[in-house]
């Protein structure tokens, strides 16, 4: 056990804590930078539409556009950008990874009350820093990074609470800012925040299960689980007003999904309404499928070890029907097993075919981080659990780590080497854009074989460029405009497929690195 | 007609319904009402033998007021029912209930069975009458806006109606039930007691809002519409119910708007003002208002008010940006169908079908609502004013029937990309439509023209609508239009085409079609085909050839006889019909082209035993092929200087009004085929086929094609090429993706016949440019970010160690 002096734990933890910012802040600047603030992806663009709506029609739910989960981000971002000065674009290109680093210190909360010990509390930390998964939502210019330090800041609250029942002031005061994280959480995804609360009730379920049937009813299980009944009936109760009175956005989004089953999954499951298998990316967003497994590597070693753990942790206390009425021990137990059952549920939605898109960037970020402080609780020796013992072994785990560390920062950031899905941009692309915006104010122009070029135009440029008028993936047979440029090309290139041209196509512009073509008129209606 | 008492009544009811009397002790009641003593009146209605109960409330039915009264007269319309039952005294299809509030303002409830279901349920007993049909819950709920039933004596139409069920077949949710939930409103208004001069229904009950059934209806009469009329009803005292073993019939009277249909024994609903008669301003819209779509407006237009018919109708099917009518086609987009009649008021003759991008500006008020369109007096000329992208023109020569206008020949769907410039190739469909032998509706009406129909095209002079009248086949064409088609039955054509580009129609051939059928229709379609007979009207010369003799006629008419707009009022109907009166007489008989000739007194000269082929102008007059078959004959002035001429093939040219015969030379074909080079991957070939003969060679097919790894050869490309004597044509093909570099490409020219005329050939193929090195121009960043990754690496990594480290005392078990 740790026998430290207080003042030396202050010390090692402020060590700990400081290198884990500091990472985090090495990661957020790396992704900030590596495009040299040239680039884009579709939610980002979103959510800057969704801020710059806010920003001027100066009200929650704006007329133009309202993202339809929860308000909390833009309005988190237009205080930002008042504050700051900085404009929506800089928010989104720079501040959208910078701002992640502020989830090192609610996991690390969260992680410590879980875990029971600071020490797992930074190793859980740093294995969700490595997961690629988890890394690439937070760096985006979007609402997650705050949605996912908010639940952090709820599993912390809550055990806190739990475990302060007995001292009422200290109580109430954690009970208080639990359910004002609650809110908080709802008022920045909707979908998300009901999908935890799902959680949540699952793992009382699944406690309640374990009680009845294997373990003794013990004082600690008992206050556990009631704790966990009001949690969850509250905060479902401020999900359900804000989703079906405060915020009509989010109901708007309800309506359009048609069968109750698949509004109960887009309610509890988080999952989005797409009509394309979302694994099919596995096969086409990646030089090979050998690369999207290695830089997969860590999400799938965090599965697949914590589910051993997991499975067996169960097994040897049901064996030796010797269930801990310890609350953060159950809670850890049980929360893993809500999330991980949700995340075995969600996937079999998508493959029914009814919804979709989800493992990648959705469940598997909250299954991570549930499943990171079951595996450091392990390494860093529980109770009943045997420490990493040999220098070696804590010393090779450590490269490992540092490894995969490097792998995630690859994948969370689409490193293009390795990566069909580009990001980024050249500056003679945009300038093309504009000179056809102006040229051609009527008609479409087509960009890229995807949303690459779009998305980062509606972040910087929104104001310049229609974005109606800019065409990306198959094009429809009014487009009669394109955008050829040298990146355009090797994308091409890459994917394997043509340029959408034909041969005698006129080049109407070109600026060295980036051409528009005009299809030739073959009627009266295309001149 | 008998009448019976109380007992006798309700021994007869309950002798058929006392199952549902018994079902009814367990259900709530749901219709509470004092009831006095029932009675029934018998009778026929249309032949149908008929049971009416009158259930009187608050007041008892005398014997006298029954032998005296009619049936209606028994009770009152403010707070009895009616029970009627048809047939059958068991078979009870409508109950009429009549209520009224504390201002005496009346409600009646309507409860319907349908058709194909079992007689309304109900109890009479217990001195009330409770409907257990539907929950108790009725169709249709009407009740006034202000008012009674009837204002000064006539009836009041302004009306509030609720349906609560499936209100017309296609109107909404098709599975709506009469469950208590109101699924659509209607509101009818008028000016003046007796008129309704507007309705407008709205559907209230939404379950699938993203399906594209109907939810807004307007109809409105419009300012010159004829008086209104409408059938009398079955109760005056309830001026909006009929019942009715008829036939409803428009275009003499409205049928009630309430009428109970003893033919399908069912309860429908009619609109208040009208229907597809004349007068009426109608919106059919998928999307609510203002920004209505689909049809968007119908107008119904009627000029002469001795009878009801509509003699024009003006259809905008109309797809706004902000409610856009299937996602793959362009928005906005708006297609009219405008048809007209002539002296027959009950056959449409003539009809336009127009197509642009156009968008609706206008705010017209129907009652409460507010819809952007144009208004009824303002829409033909709003159509007509404006230039078109795609205008169509169809005349049924013998006139065709119907309420809606002329269906067939129409530029749908299938062309709007096209029309937008986002395809280049049309459907193909106007040029050569399906040839139908009737005026059947089908699915395909739009693209078919049934025999007696004629139709034009115009795609590229985008200008208003107009016509104009040909002196040569005494026809009104559509002024720019490319060309036309007259299908005169039986797969027999009268093709007709601009070839001088000036807009009128100068050349006329009769065919006869293909006999293929359409895979996919059974139907023949008016490709080009076998010529029988020709006609040209060409620089001062009209040249017709049958195939056995050739005549020509020198004559300086007019081109254009007098050119005329579409009607658009009262005022240009009737001079339409009065400009085109004159020459109903004077038609041209299609099937004798030569005949038209008789009606031009110029010179004419004829050969016998000759032929004309490949009519075409040339820079500086026209040219064409002649055969002079042995033992030819010149007949009258030899205007073309050929007699005397050895028997055989000849080119002549007129040129500045001179003719100029020479002996034909075949024609003589080459290919040079050569590689684009910019494009797309491969870039494409550039062929040029040059003819340096004196004959034309038309629809020749150039076949492009490789040779696989095996050596076998493999297509790649088969397109049409018209090759004309001393011209050159250039035609592109694009390569597909897949050809590998260097692969040799084969090219070949067949006649119709199948036999090769030319060859070309091209290698190596050139590949596509290669991607400069410096495209992903980002991944120079790398060098510079590199150290950062690694310090991310270090510090993650520094951070398990941290965690893992075993402290001093620290147990190792």
């Amino acid at each position: 056990m740790n026998q430290a002096t207080p003042a030396s734990e202050r010390t090692r933890v402020a060590a700990e804590l400081f290198v884990l910012l500091t990472a985090a802040t090495l990661v957020a600047g790396y992704a900030a930078m590596r495009y040299g603030g040239l680039w884009g992806e579709v939610d980002t663009s979103a959510a800057a539409t969704a801020i710059r709506a806010m920003l001027q029609e100066g009200q929650l739910i704006p007329r133009q556009v309202a993202y339809p989960n929860g308000y909390g981000f833009q309005a988190l971002a237009v205080a930002l950008l008042h504050v700051t000065g900085l404009s929506v674009a800089q928010l989104q290109i720079f501040g959208a990874a910078l701002l992640a680093v502020w989830i090192v210190l609610p996991a690390w909360l969260a992680y410590r009350e879980l875990t029971g010990s600071t020490r797992g509390a930074t190793l859980a930390t740093v294995f969700v820093l490595v997961q690629p998964e988890f890394l690439f939502p937070i760096l985006r210019g979007t609402h997650e990074k705050f949605t996912r330090g908010l639940m952090f800041l709820a599993l912390y609250l809550l055990v806190r609470s739990i475990l302060a029942r007995r001292q009422t002031r200290r109580f109430a005061a954690l009970l208080l800012a639990f359910y004002l994280v609650s809110y908080a959480l709802v008022t920045f995804n909707n979908l998300m925040a009901f999908s935890f609360i799902a959680a949540l009730g699952l793992a009382l379920a699944l406690n309640l299960a374990v009680q009845r049937l294997f373990a003794a009813r013990g004082a600690e299980s008992t206050a556990t689980q009631r704790r966990l009944l009001y949690a969850i009936g509250v905060s479902l109760l401020l999900a359900f007003l804000f989703t079906f009175y405060a915020y009509p956005p989010a109901r708007h989004g309800l309506q359009i999904v048609r069968s109750i089953g698949d509004r109960l999954a887009l309610l509890f499951l988080d999952v989005e309404e797409t009509a394309a298998s979302p694994y099919t990316i596995v096969a086409t967003a990646w030089i090979s499928p050998w690369v999207y497994l290695l830089v997969s590597i860590a999400n799938w070693l965090l599965l697949i070890l914590s589910f051993l753990l997991w499975a067996a942790q169960t097994w040897v206390w049901q064996r030796s029907r010797a269930w801990p009425d310890e609350p953060r021990v159950r809670l850890l137990w049980s929360l893993y097993g809500a999330f991980g059952f949700l995340s075995a549920l969600s996937i079999a939605v998508d493959f029914s075919g009814a919804l979709s898109s989800n493992l990648q960037h959705r469940i598997f970020p909250t299954f991570a981080m549930l499943a990171a402080p079951v595996v450091a609780a392990w390494l860093v020796g529980r109770p009943g659990t045997r420490p990493l013992a040999s220098r070696l072994a804590r010393g090779v785990l450590a490269v490992a780590i540092a490894c995969l560390a490097l792998l995630a920062l690859l994948k969370a950031t689409n490193e293009p080497a390795v990566s069909n899905k580009w990001p980024f941009y050249v500056p003679a692309e945009f300038v093309a854009l504009r000179w056809t915006g102006e040229a051609n104010p009527n008609g479409a122009t087509w960009t890229e074989f995807d949303e690459r070029l779009t998305a980062a135009m509606v972040i910087c440029c929104v104001e310049e460029i229609d974005r109606r008028r800019l065409a990306s993936y198959q094009p429809q047979p009014g487009v009669r405009a394109f955008l050829i440029s040298d990146v355009v090309r090797a994308r091409g290139q890459r994917l394997g497929q043509p340029l959408p041209i034909e041969g005698d196509s006129l080049r109407v512009y070109d600026n060295g690195a980036a051409e528009i073509y005009r299809l030739r008129p073959a009627t009266p209606f295309q001149r | 007609m008998k009448h019976y008492n109380a007992k006798k009544a309700y021994d007869l009811m309950h002798r058929f319904w006392l199952l549902f009397v018994v079902v009814s002790l367990f259900m709530p009641a749901a219709t509470p009402a004092h009831a006095e003593t029932p009675v029934i009146w018998q009778g026929e209605i249309d032949g149908v033998p008929t049971w009416i109960t009158v259930v009187p409330r608050g007041h008892e039915i005398s014997a006298q007021t029954m032998e005296t009264e009619p049936w209606w007269a028994w009770g009152n319309t403010s707070s009895d029912a009616y029970i009627f039952a048809f047939q059958d005294p068991g078979n009870v299809r409508l109950i009429v209930s009549f209520d009224q509030d504390r201002t005496g303002q009346p409600t009646a409830r309507l409860y319907a069975a349908g058709h194909d279901t079992p007689p309304l349920e109900f109890d009479l007993r217990n001195n009330g009458l409770r409907i257990l049909s539907n929950n108790g819950f009725p169709f249709v709920t009407v009740s006034p806006r202000s008012g009674g039933w009837l204002v000064d004596g006539a009836a009041n139409y302004n009306l509030e109606l609720s349906y609560d069920g499936l209100y017309v077949e296609g109107f909404g949710y098709r599975g709506a039930q009469t469950d208590g939930v109101v699924d659509v409103k209607t509101t009818v208004g008028g000016n003046v007691p007796g008129t309704p001069d507007w309705e407008v229904t709205r559907l209230e009950y939404d379950p699938r809002p993203n399906d594209a059934y109907p939810r807004l209806g307007i109809l409105q009469r419009t300012e010159n519409a004829p008086p209104f009329e409408v059938i009398p009803p079955a109760m005056p005292g309830f001026p909006y119910l009929g019942i009715s073993g008829n036939r409803v019939n428009w275009f003499i009277s409205n049928p009630n708007p309430l009428l109970f249909d003893l033919q399908t024994m069912n309860l429908r609903t009619n609109p208040f003002p009208g229907f597809q008669n004349g007068g009426m301003y109608n919106v059919n819209s998928i999307s609510f208002d203002p920004h209505i779509n689909f049809e968007a407006p119908f107008v119904f237009y009627n000029f002469d008010p001795d009878n009801r018919f509509a003699h024009l109708v003006v259809r905008g099917v109309y797809s706004p940006a902000e409610a856009a009518l299937g996602i793959a086609l362009p928005s906005p987009r708006l297609g009219i169908r405008y048809s007209w009649k002539t002296d027959d008021v009950e056959r449409w003759r003539y009809g336009l079908q127009l197509s642009d991008f156009y968008v609706f500006e206008d705010r017209v008020q129907v009652g409460d609502t507010e819809i952007i369109a144009v208004e009824a007096e303002q829409f033909p000329k709003w159509v007509t004013s404006k230039p078109w992208r795609a205008t169509t023109f169809i005349e049924a020569v013998s006139g065709y029937s119907g309420s809606e206008g002329i269906y067939h020949y129409l530029v749908d769907n299938e062309d709007w990309q096209w029309i937008a410039g986002g395809t280049s190739n049309s459907s193909g469909h106007i040029e050569a439509p399906l040839l139908q032998e009737s005026t059947e509706l089908t699915r395909f009406t739009w693209r078919t023209l049934p025999a007696g129909f004629r139709g034009e095209y115009m795609f590229a002079h985008n200008k208003p609508p107009e016509l104009y009248f040909s002196p040569v086949d005494g026809m009104l064409h559509l002024t720019g239009a490319e060309g036309g088609i007259w299908h005169l039955g039986q797969g027999v054509l009268l093709r007709s085409t601009d070839l001088d580009g000036n807009g009128l129609l100068d050349a006329w051939m009769r065919e006869i079609a293909p006999p293929e059928l359409d895979k996919e229709t059974g139907l023949q379609r008016a490709l080009p085909g076998r010529v029988i007979d020709s006609l040209f009207e060409i620089s001062g010369y009209l040249l017709q050839s049958s195939g056995e003799s050739v005549t020509i006629v020198q004559s300086n008419h007019s081109r254009v006889e007098f050119t005329i707009s579409p009607p658009t009022d009262k005022e240009s109907w009737e001079f339409f019909r009065a400009q085109l009166r004159p020459y109903e007489n004077q038609r041209r008989d299609p099937s004798d082209l030569r005949s038209w000739l008789d009606a031009f007194p110029g010179p004419r000269g004829e050969i016998a035993g000759a032929s004309v082929a490949n009519v075409r102008l040339t820079d500086d007059g026209f040219r064409f092929e002649l055969a002079l078959a042995p033992g030819y004959q010149v007949n009258g002035p030899d205007l073309l200087g050929v007699a005397g001429l050895t028997p055989g093939k000849y080119v002549v040219e007129s040129r500045d009004g001179a003719f100029m015969v020479t002996p034909q030379t075949p024609a003589q074909l080459s290919l040079a085929v050569r590689q684009a080079t910019v494009g797309g991957a491969p870039p494409p070939l550039q062929i040029t086929v040059a003819n340096s003969g004196g004959a034309d060679m038309r629809d020749l097919t150039l076949v492009v094609e490789t040779q696989d790894a095996s050596g076998k050869p493999v297509e790649l490309a088969r397109t049409t090429v018209q090759a004309l004597a001393g011209q050159s044509t250039q035609v592109r093909v694009d390569l597909p993706s897949t050809l590998a570099t260097g692969a040799t490409l084969r090219v070949r020219q067949e006649d119709s016949q199948g036999q090769v005329v030319a060859r070309g050939e091209w290698a190596p193929l050139a590949g596509s440019s290669t991607p400069p090195r410096a495209a992903i121009a980002s991944l120079n960043q790398v060098p510079i970010l590199a150290p950062v990754a690694v310090l991310f690496a270090v510090f993650v990594g520094m951070g398990a160690a941290l965690a893992l480290r075993r402290l001093p005392g620290e147990s190792t078990r």
